[in-house]
């Protein structure tokens, strides 16, 4: 047999072949495990929990602020660390909870859902995570010792530059926000090439989950403007630092360049932070409906046309800094357009609501009542689409409503829902579900007690990002009701974990298919084991565990026999249309190197933080030795030569 | 910490949210006013539609019974196209109506009905506003910080500008907001068509004391106005002072004349509030405290625990000297 | 659609040339850095057009050095594809030889570009302009930089006997990377000295 091509058997799997491959795949035990695992499953998972408990952080940041104001000329905070306090929770909400979260949850399931084995870059799954995890801990050091970010999470120029802002809370900021777009990158990277190259054979792109567009289209996004934003914030450091002026008004520098390339990232990335949970709303809803999704098509079109409008209107966020009018124009008619792919899909899921049978459990609950935020969330943001209004509903609580309803609604929700959803799958475990209508309600009361009556705060004037507030202004009844409710949605939050806790010692016996769902990863055990399927499926539909009962072809998909891909890890590479195997791909195993190289990079970001020069000096030249040791041709991966060839 | 005398409450312009704008009083507002609520009502209406259609589909056809999911049938029904057809039917016509609507009040509030028959100048700095009224006459030029007054049924032009950071100018009643950013000047107008104390903010984050950097339009009728501003013009006189006053006059010039200006004196600095006519005005440091003797000998004494950040200095004058000054400041009217 | 369980043929194992996962990972980290560079000349053309040209310089950048460099790039790239047409008959030094004579091209480009920063007569610090200035030609000297780092570890790896026609992804990588490099040094050439001159003719 050669070792450059092979054809690979067409079989089912025998227990000892199981066997076998397991041991192939198993991940070391024990601490070693920790920090050299590839596996996109534990990745997924350590997403998930980091990326939660940066929640919690972000979340009391929230508790504080809100105690902060929950009456007129309060003193907890001084005004500096209610600064402090409300960028950091935007920090941590949108950069190191909102992404983080979809990212863990696509890693876990896309190659479980795709019938693969893994993602295409597995050591690279890694490095996104470590990443993640070392810049998270880099900007929260600045806030450790009293020196975090304290521009708001936008952070506009001149108000972010050494004069206005002396010590070191921007250039944590900067620097962090640098080093965290390294691992959205290749994050992004990673899902792209994973979902292009890798699927089941018979899975053209037409039979793909929906989540699985999601993250496709905010990968997509992803590679093409997180690097405004790195960008933004070099030229911002450069300036702290060396004294250049791209943003000094004084020496020709423009402030409101810093706008631009940051809305131009910005906006695009609110798309990224949703559109994948709406995918998983899009896949999960249906299971409880006992039908598909209504409209797959018009769903994945409506997917990639949401984001391609998103690149179109950044300037949304800048009508009130004295644009031409037919520059406000344009943009305000393309805000007030993109509600249009949105609405396609919560007609979707209203329709398969209506036209299915509603089976109620707690996912179910989070993914409905979702519905219903997002259309709030949706109304505020068509509001604020239309100029004249806008200058009224800009920088006022009326804006802090809508982006808690988008974010909170169109993310925190589907992903809770999600959890109950894959809990059972991740972890072969059921949630309890009375705790879990307990979870659902306290969420959703506390929710909307919080930030309802907030949109008659934005509208009596309250300005945002202030520490207090004067009596006599109309809000003081308002925000004492926010601040009550912002606390009963925490509650809220702890019930979610309580039942993590709880079920993960007693809860009920899973099995493979708790929800007798119609997608691939319910076809393997609970949890799945380390190879995910024994032999790679083949799907005719986009729902392979349904096909009896929908009985729409006389096709089957073949799960029980399939490509026999054992020589080592393996899986199969298939076409990106169509999805016929073309390749057989070998996967690297457990390897340091990506948290070497991002201990390097650690390394290289707090040598110019505190501008040691050689310490950045030595990070850069550890990260650049991990990096040559990761991509040196291996025999193993099929990277070299034939003896005998040249 | 923001205190305004029961009078200012009782103004009818305020009404018990001094920052709403759901309702205007002026050409530039009203229109906005009225698309405000139209589209509001819109955003109210689609939700409960939505809501609804969410409650009764998930209600009337709902599994009972707590029947294991496996037993319920799996079936696709037709009809899903209906919706998107329905769906996206009635929201293109909102949306265009909307777009419309907007394009159309954006071209009403984009210039004055009339000419502007003043023009003022307005600075954002850390963190009060200075405004200087502007004429073609050098002589009728003045400068004073954090209360504006104008004409009623004129329209005003304020060019703003952005000294330090980026500041927003909003008077809710009256007006959208405007940046002022360093590096460039925006240009907006204003018009009250009542009488009135009308409260503005700064509506873009500046830095620690950005919740204290409010702005006060005192809209009057027009001959009102005019004898405002020739009162503004008057320098200080140090003729009839006491001896006490005077004894201020010169602690001030040497103490606070590097950065304030009085008229009249030799105090002549610029990064800090004019002076001339102080006790004309309805509070000091940004809008903070009411304006009174007592509070500002307490700002003058310690400005930090007055406005943590702000960036007047501790002089840390004695208390005769604080005395004195503020026996000069009260006849600064 | 195609029957799946149709009779199963011969597929290539491992990271073979473009079907390789490394090529498709290539791409995408080719197309964030492109975006970079867009994003780098819209700050440069937002300034310039903000301010009505007022912000350029008034002489237009010289095209004493800038150009020969640009040249000398463009014939680099040459060098990087004749040497990856070496795969092609396996010819391990063909495969070598190129990036090695792209590497010295690259050297001879960065001389070219450190002659003309020290014509300057301002700085980074001077002003807005020599701000973007200097960061746009720094950043793509950077990338150049880590293109010829790339290309000396290619050619060590091929000395080693490591490619042949079917596995040669790192050539083929490090190739298109470098291609990316000579488009960048183009486009920044094009927007920053011969577009003033456009700009002040129009």
């Amino acid at each position: 047999m050669s070792d450059v091509e092979r054809t690979a058997e067409f079989a089912p799997a025998s227990v000892a072949y199981r066997r076998n491959l397991g041991a192939t795949w198993a991940t070391q035990p024990g601490i070693a495990g920790w920090f050299s695992s590839v596996d996109h499953k534990k990745i997924g998972i350590w997403y998930i929990v980091t990326a939660f408990a940066f929640l919690a952080l972000g979340g009391i940041e929230a508790l504080v602020m809100r105690l902060q104001l929950i009456g007129p000329d309060r003193h907890l905070l001084s005004p500096e660390q209610y600064d402090q306090m409300y960028s950091m929770h935007g920090i941590t909400m949108i950069f190191l909870y909102a992404l983080p979260v979809l990212s863990g949850f696509s890693n876990y399931l896309w190659p479980l859902l795709l019938g693969s084995r893994d993602m295409a870059f597995p050591r690279l799954n890694a490095l996104s995570y470590w990443i993640y995890v070392a810049a998270g801990l880099f900007m929260y050091a600045g806030f450790a010792v009293g020196a975090g970010p304290n521009n708001g999470w936008y952070n506009y120029v001149p108000n972010a530059s050494r004069t206005y802002d002396a010590g070191m809370n921007i250039d944590f900021y900067s620097l962090g926000m640098i080093f965290l777009g390294i691992s959205t990158t290749v994050g992004a990277a990673n899902f792209i090439v994973s979902v292009l190259r890798m699927r089941a054979p018979g899975m053209s792109v037409n039979r793909m989950p929906i989540m699985v567009w999601g993250t496709l289209t905010a990968s997509v996004a992803g590679i093409l403007v997180v690097p405004a934003v790195s960008l933004a914030f070099l030229l911002l450091w450069m300036d702290r630092q060396f004294g250049t002026h791209f943003f000094d008004a004084s020496q020709g520098g423009q402030p409101l360049l810093w706008q631009h390339l940051f809305w131009m990232f910005g906006h695009p990335w609110v798309y990224a932070v949703v559109l994948p949970a709406m995918g998983i709303v899009s896949d999960a809803l249906p299971t409880f409906c006992r039908r598909p999704l209504v409209g797959y098509t018009p769903v994945a079109l409506s997917t990639v046309a949401t984001m391609i409008l998103g690149f179109g209107v950044w300037v949304h966020h800048m009508f009130a800094t004295g644009m031409p009018n037919l520059a406000l124009s344009f943009f305000s008619g393309a805000s007030i357009v993109i509600t249009v792919p949105s609405a396609v899909a919560v007609f979707a899921w209203t329709a398969t609501i209506w036209l299915g049978r509603p089976v109620i459990t707690t996912a179910f609950l989070f993914f409905a009542s979702m519905i219903v935020l997002f259309v709030i969330g949706g109304v505020s943001g068509f509001m604020t689409a239309s100029v004249p209004v806008d200058l009224q509903l800009t920088q006022t609580y009326f804006v802090v409503a809508h982006l808690h309803y988008v974010l909170i609604g169109i993310n925190l929700f589907p992903v809770v829902g999600a959890i109950y959803y894959w809990f059972p799958k991740m972890t072969g475990k059921m949630l309890d579900e009375r705790l879990g209508r307990w979870n659902f309600w306290t969420m959703f009361i506390g929710f909307n007690l919080a930030f309802l009556p907030m949109h008659l705060t934005g509208l009596r004037g309250m300005p945002r990002r202030i520490y207090t507030y004067p009596d006599g202004m109309g809000w003081n009844t308002l925000n004492l009701i926010t601040t009550v409710g912002a606390f009963v949605l925490a509650a809220g939050v702890l019930l979610l974990l309580v039942n993590v806790l709880a079920s993960l010692r007693h809860g009920r016996l899973a099995g493979n298919n708790p929800w007798d769902a119609p997608t691939l990863e319910w076809s393997v055990s609970s949890p799945p084991p380390a190879y995910n399927f024994a032999v790679i499926p083949s799907v005719v539909s986009r729902h392979p565990l349904w096909e009896d009962r929908l009985q729409e072809s006389a096709d089957r998909s073949v799960l029980e026999s399939g490509l026999v891909l054992d020589h080592g890890r393996e899986t199969i590479g298939t076409t990106p249309l169509d999805a016929e195997p073309d390749l057989i791909l070998k996967m690297p195993g457990d390897s340091y190197a990506p948290f070497i190289l991002t201990v390097g990079l650690g390394i290289l970001f707090v040598g110019l933080l505190l501008h040691l020069w050689w310490l950045a000096a030595a990070g850069g030249a550890l990260a650049f030795a991990a990096i040559v040791t990761w991509l040196w041709p291996e025999r193993g991966l099929a990277q070299l030569a034939e003896p005998g060839h040249v | 910490m923001f205190w305004f005398t029961p009078a200012l409450l009782a103004s009818p312009a305020r009404a018990a949210v001094p920052l709403g704008y759901l309702s205007g009083f002026g050409p530039k507002a009203d229109p906005v006013v009225m698309l405000t609520w139209g589209l509001l009502l819109i955003s109210i209406v689609v939700v409960v539609i939505i809501a609804a259609l969410v409650a009764v589909g998930t209600l009337r056809r709902r599994v009972r019974g707590g029947a294991p999911i496996a037993l319920v049938p799996v079936e696709r029904g037709g009809g899903g196209l209906r919706w998107f057809v329905v769906g996206l039917g009635l929201s293109g016509v909102v949306l265009v109506f909307s777009l419309i609507w907007t394009v159309v009040v954006l071209a009403a509030v984009n210039g004055p009905p009339s000419a502007a028959t003043v023009t003022i100048e307005v600075t954002g700095q850390q963190w009060w506003w200075k405004a200087r009224y502007l004429s073609d006459d050098a002589s009728r030029v003045f400068a004073t910080a954090d209360e504006i007054h104008i004409p009623v049924g004129q329209p005003v032009r304020i060019r703003l500008i952005g000294a330090d950071v980026i500041h927003s100018f909003w008077v809710p009643k009256l007006t959208g907001k405007l940046d002022a950013i360093p590096g460039q000047t925006n240009e907006t107008w204003i018009e009250a068509s009542v009488a009135g104390h009308f409260l503005g903010e700064c509506s873009e984050f500046c830095g620690v004391q950005h919740a204290h950097m409010a702005l006060s339009v005192i809209a009057e009728p027009p001959d009102a106005f005019k004898a405002w501003w020739n009162d503004q013009l008057r320098p200080a006189t140090i003729a009839a002072l006491s001896p006490e006053a005077a004894a201020g006059e010169r602690n001030l010039v040497y103490h606070c004349g590097a950065c304030h200006s009085v008229r009249g004196t030799g105090a002549g600095g610029t990064v800090a509030p004019d002076l001339t006519h102080l006790m004309s005005r309805r509070t000091i440091a940004g809008g903070v405290l009411p304006n009174s003797i007592g509070n500002l000998a307490g700002w003058i004494a310690n400005p930090q625990s007055v406005k943590p950040g702000t960036l007047m200095p501790n002089l840390f004058l004695s208390g005769a000297e604080i005395t004195s000054v503020t026996a000069y400041l009260e006849t600064l009217r | 659609m195609s029957d799946v369980t149709a009779a199963p043929r011969a597929l290539p194992i491992g990271g073979i040339g473009h079907i390789g996962v490394g090529w498709w990972g290539a791409m995408c980290v080719i197309v964030t850095e492109t975006a970079l560079f867009g994003y780098l000349l819209f700050a440069y053309l937002y300034c310039a057009v903000i301010t009505d040209g007022n912000w350029l310089p008034q002489k237009a950048p010289s095209l004493h050095f800038a150009l020969p460099a640009t040249l000398v790039l463009v014939a680099s790239s040459g060098a990087v594809w004749w040497g990856e047409r070496g795969l092609r008959r396996s010819a391990r030094l063909q495969v070598c030889i190129g990036p090695i004579a792209a590497v010295l091209f690259g050297t001879a480009f960065a001389v070219l570009q450190t002659l003309e920063w020290r014509s300057k007569d301002f700085s980074w610090r001077t002003d807005a302009y020599g701000s973007m200035f200097f960061t746009i030609t720094g950043m793509h000297l950077a990338h150049l930089l880590a293109g010829m780092l790339a290309l000396l570890i290619v050619a060590l790896w091929s000395v080693l006997g490591y490619f042949d026609v079917r596995h040669n992804a790192p050539v083929l990588i490090a190739a298109a990377y470098w291609h990316f490099v000579v488009a960048m040094g183009v486009a920044v050439f094009f927007v920053l000295y011969l577009s003033p001159y456009l700009l002040v003719a129009g």
